[in-house]
Order: C-alpha cells, then sequence, then structure tokens
C-alpha cells in the first residue's frame, strides 16, 4: 500500500485562544479526491486553512514525506501545495495573464521558461475561456470565470496537492457543473483534490472519501460510496 | 501602468517643462516644493498604494533626510550629494530595523506602531538640541550641488527637482509593472491568499517599506537644501496630514496621482489665502470627501456617478 500524499495527525487550529478545530486526522492517497463538508462553521475552510498554515495550529502535517507543520505558507505552497480559497482571493486589477503569472511566483528560479510557458498552456487548454479573456482585467469576469481563473491559478504552481474551499460557492448550477467536469479531469491527470463543500452532490461525485465535519470535529470518515442518498446526506449534516 | 496613465504622464512632463516659461518665481517655488512632496508621495504610494498597507511614519523618514542633510553639511562640512546620499543609507537602515519587527502587525495596529515612529523621531529634533538645535531649527544648509557646482535660483531648482521627480515616477513604473509590483499587488489583495501563492509576504512589505523610506528621506534632503533651514514643524504631525491628503486627493496607487495631489495640494493655500487659518480644516475636508465619494482621487473623477450612488470602484 502506498504512503499517504498528505496526513495530519492531531491538527488542532486555533483563532487567538479559541480551538476553532479540535484534534483531528485525516490523510490523502495520491491522485485521490477527499471531499469534506458539514453546516456553516463546522470547521471545514478553518481545516484548508491549518493545512495551509493560514492559522495558527498544532499536530503534525506530513506533505510527501517531510513534517511541514513548521513551515510558513509560502513554503508550503512551494513544497507542491496549491489553495483556492473561498472568494477565490484573484486580484481584480490584474489581467488574468498577470493573475496566472502569479500562480508560478514561487517556481521562478527553480522552474525553467518552458516549463511556466507550458503551466501557462495547461491552464489555457483546461479553460479556454481564461484564453480568450487573458488581456481583460480579473474583476471583470464573470463568478464563473473568476473561479476557473482561480483554479489556473493555483495549477500554475504545478502542486501535486490541490486544496478547494467552496468552488462552487456563489455560481449557477450549470457553472457548477462545469467546474466540477474540470476537477474531474485534474483529478485523471494525477493531481490529488482536498475539496470543501457545503454541496455535498457534485463533489461526493468526483469523490473517492468524505470527511464529515460538524462543529469542529471531524465525526466522520468514510468511502464516498457509502453515502446513498439525500437521507444519508442529511443525517451526516445534522447528526443523529 | 495602463494607457491612460502613460498618456497622463506625457500631459504632466509636457506641461512641467514649459511651465518656467510662463510662471514667476512664486509659482516656481511652489512647484519646486510640489515637486519634493511628489517624491515623497510616489514612495508612500508605493506601501500604500501598490501594498495596501499604512503608515502615519513616513514624516519620520524624511526627517532623516532633512535632519542627515542640515547636520552633515552644516555641522561637518559635508557636500550636500554625499550627505543626501548618507542620510537614505541611514533611513533604509532604520527602515530595516523598524519595519522588520512593526510590519508583522496589521490594520490599526501597524498604524499605530508607525505614528508613534512618527512622533519618536520629531521628539529627538527636539530634544537632541546639540544635533538639531532643537525648536530653533538648523539654518544656512547649502543648495544642492556637485563639487563646486551649486544649484541657484528657482528655474535650477524647478528642473533638477521635477527630474527627481521623473526619476522617481521612473523607479515606481518599473517596480509596479515588475513581478515584485505584482506579488505588492497580490499582498494589497489579499495577504493570505498571496502566502497561499508562494509570496514571502513579510519579505516584500518590508521591502516596500524600505522603498518607500528612502523615497522620503530624498525628498526630505531635498526640502532642506531647498528652503536652507530645517526644524521639528517640518517633520511633525502635520506632515502627515499633508502626505495623505496628497496622495488620497491625488489617487492613491495609481502612477500620476501622487504627482496631481502633491501640486494641487502645495498650491491650494496659495489660491485660498484669505483662509490660511483654515488650512487643516480644508486638508481634512478634502480627505474626507475624496475617501467618500472619489476613493480613487482625482483619478475618480471621470466617473462622477459615483457621487450619486453608484459603484465608486
Amino acid at each position: 500500500m502506498s504512503t499517504p500524499l498528505l496526513q495530519a495527525t492531531d491538527l488542532s487550529a486555533f483563532y487567538g485562544k479559541v480551538e476553532a478545530l479540535k484534534p483531528c486526522n485525516i490523510f490523502i492517497m495520491p491522485g485521490e479526491a477527499v471531499v469534506a463538508f458539514g453546516p456553516n462553521g463546522a470547521g471545514k475552510s478553518t481545516l484548508m486553512r491549518a493545512l495551509m498554515g493560514l492559522v495558527a495550529s498544532r499536530g503534525r502535517v506530513v506533505f510527501d514525506g517531510a513534517d511541514i507543520a513548521a513551515l510558513s505558507t509560502q513554503m508550503r505552497a512551494r513544497a507542491g501545495i496549491a489553495f483556492v480559497p473561498e472568494g477565490r482571493g484573484i486580484l481584480g486589477p490584474l489581467t488574468v495573464m498577470e493573475n496566472l503569472e502569479l500562480g508560478a511566483y514561487g517556481r521562478y528560479g527553480r522552474a525553467s521558461r518552458g516549463e511556466i510557458k507550458a503551466s501557462f498552456e495547461k491552464a489555457f487548454d483546461l479553460f479556454p475561456r481564461l484564453f480568450e479573456r487573458r488581456n481583460q482585467k480579473a474583476g471583470s469576469l464573470s463568478g464563473g470565470e473568476q473561479q476557473m481563473l482561480a483554479i489556473g491559478r493555483a495549477l500554475m504552481a504545478n502542486p501535486r496537492l490541490l486544496l478547494l474551499d467552496e468552488p462552487s460557492l456563489g455560481l449557477a448550477p450549470r457553472v457548477i457543473e462545469e467546474i466540477f467536469v474540470k476537477l474531474a479531469q485534474l483529478k485523471r491527470e494525477g493531481i490529488t483534490l482536498l475539496l470543501v463543500e457545503q454541496k455535498a452532490p457534485p463533489a461526493l461525485e468526483i469523490a473517492e472519501r468524505a470527511y464529515v465535519l460538524r462543529t469542529g470535529k471531524i465525526v466522520a470518515a468514510m468511502s464516498t460510496r457509502d453515502i446513498e442518498g439525500p437521507e444519508t446526506l442529511a443525517r451526516l449534516y445534522l447528526g443523529g | 501602468m495602463s494607457r491612460g496613465e502613460r498618456l497622463a504622464l506625457i500631459v504632466i512632463a509636457a506641461v512641467i517643462l514649459v511651465l518656467p516659461l510662463a510662471a514667476n518665481d512664486y509659482v516656481l517655488s511652489l512647484m519646486v516644493i510640489g515637486g519634493i512632496y511628489a517624491v515623497l508621495c510616489t514612495g508612500l504610494n508605493l506601501f500604500m498604494g501598490q501594498t495596501g498597507q499604512i503608515s502615519f511614519g513616513h514624516n519620520a523618514f524624511a526627517g532623516f533626510g532633512c535632519y542627515g542633510s542640515a547636520i552633515l553639511t552644516v555641522t561637518y562640512g559635508w557636500s550636500p550629494v554625499f550627505a543626501l546620499l548618507a542620510s537614505v543609507m541611514a533611513a533604509v537602515a532604520a527602515a530595516l530595523l523598524i519595519g522588520y519587527p512593526t510590519l508583522r502587525l496589521r490594520g490599526h495596529y501597524l498604524a499605530m506602531a508607525t505614528l508613534a515612529l512618527g512622533l519618536i523621531m520629531y521628539e529627538l529634533s527636539v530634544q537632541l538640541e546639540s544635533l538639531t538645535a532643537g525648536f530653533l531649527g538648523i539654518s544656512g544648509i547649502p543648495a544642492l550641488g556637485i563639487g563646486p557646482w551649486r544649484l541657484s535660483g528657482d528655474v535650477q531648482y524647478y528642473y533638477a527637482i521635477w527630474a527627481m521627480v521623473g526619476l522617481g515616477v521612473w523607479i515606481y513604473g518599473r517596480i509596479v509593472d515588475s513581478r515584485v509590483g505584482r506579488a505588492l499587488g497580490a499582498i494589497a489583495g489579499d495577504e493570505h491568499a498571496a502566502r497561499s501563492l508562494g509570496i514571502d509576504v513579510s519579505r516584500y512589505k518590508l521591502l516596500a517599506f524600505v522603498i518607500s523610506a528612502a523615497y522620503a528621506s530624498v525628498a526630505g534632503s531635498l526640502l532642506a537644501h531647498y528652503v536652507s533651514y530645517v526644524s521639528p514643524e517640518v517633520i511633525g504631525l502635520g506632515m502627515v496630514t499633508l502626505l495623505f491628503t496628497m496622495l488620497f486627493v491625488g489617487g492613491l496607487g495609481t502612477t500620476t496621482g501622487p504627482i496631481t495631489g502633491a501640486v494641487l495640494i502645495n498650491i491650494l493655500p496659495a489660491l485660498l489665502t484669505r483662509f490660511q487659518d483654515y488650512r487643516q480644516l480644508v486638508y481634512g475636508a478634502a480627505l474626507l470627501l475624496v475617501v467618500m465619494f472619489a476613493p480613487r482621487g482625482l483619478h475618480s473623477l471621470g466617473n462622477l456617478r459615483s457621487v450619486f450612488g453608484g459603484s465608486t470602484r
């Protein structure tokens, strides 16, 4: 059996003195898609932020065999973890190209020009609309296009693990479908995915395993095949 | 830099170039001071506009320039250019030393820390009488020049100062249009997102702080050499209000904003001599109106709809 790409042990996270994420254990195997879902305030985004080093945390985080718990966020990014934050975090005043270029920031000096150019091509292949709008200000894009840009920008880092916080947030159903088709494609290409989602159904279609969070705790871990229908989902969300 | 801004810069450069043909010495002297503040505001714009940070303490770095040049030339007989360069180095060293711990703070805390920095510099300029002559200030600061040659008269100063503005804006433009500039923009947009992209946020914030401190020090030195006098009032809290008004009225985060803001706000008191006593009130009101109705300063004027309830951005 192969070793996990990411393994967090006794990981807890804090906002000041408040423990927003109780000690939890998660792992993600290489090439796997995992979804963390649960109601508002369950600690899903905090889990993501703790893995990325964006909040104060305790516990062990091993990525690709190395303990990264003491590393800063930018060092985790350079180690191969890309993060698409809730709200996308795109830079409205910059063009699509400039936003994408920022995604490769951690690779300058380590990757050749050709490799970075190949990443641009890969992002444009995945989202041809970004190529059409490459010289447009990112702030003028639609919500769906902004999400595509956020994912495309994360891919510019050539990550091994892609963390996505609520990629469907605020998007129309048709656009959500389009985004998840692309995420499935990324998974087929070998990128490991960890998604946080409130809209479980589309995420469950691409994920092999799921973690359920409630009030800052992981309360269940299961294969997505075991989640049979809306009743199971409702029970997992609400408990009982 | 947008095409519109490039065009605006060309227009500004053309006006600056021909102005001495039509303007008298008084207007030229106002333009010299306006140019000096434009240098200071351009640097501050890199830290506040481009990087999205806040500083109430750049008067301290201007103080390094003012007092550095004054003390080194008057007391120690240094050449003005070397005094200017030494002052910049001192300001850069101080910015590195102060910025490293201070820039870990954000928002109000950073504002308060930088405010304290300005207040400390002011107090030092008052208290270190043996060096600064306290409230009396230092007079007789020689004109700027290299070797035996000195700038003389407003026209020479005018072109020299505006050449410095040009150089300052060019450097600013090069930074903003570079990968470093985009990293600074990413920090301004969303610090967490910037970190997640692999950007060393602390390092770049410090870099912007240090560069802007260097601009402030150069401006301080230019001011000291032009006015040939420096006292604590020059670098007091009034300077902070002035810089903020210039920057916000001109347009925070724009290339031409610091220039137009500095010139306009510097000329304004001359246009409103009858209201001289209310100068701080006018600055405060201008700042309030701009923040409320035109967050991008004069740049927002193209979109007057915002004043009447539309989006301001």
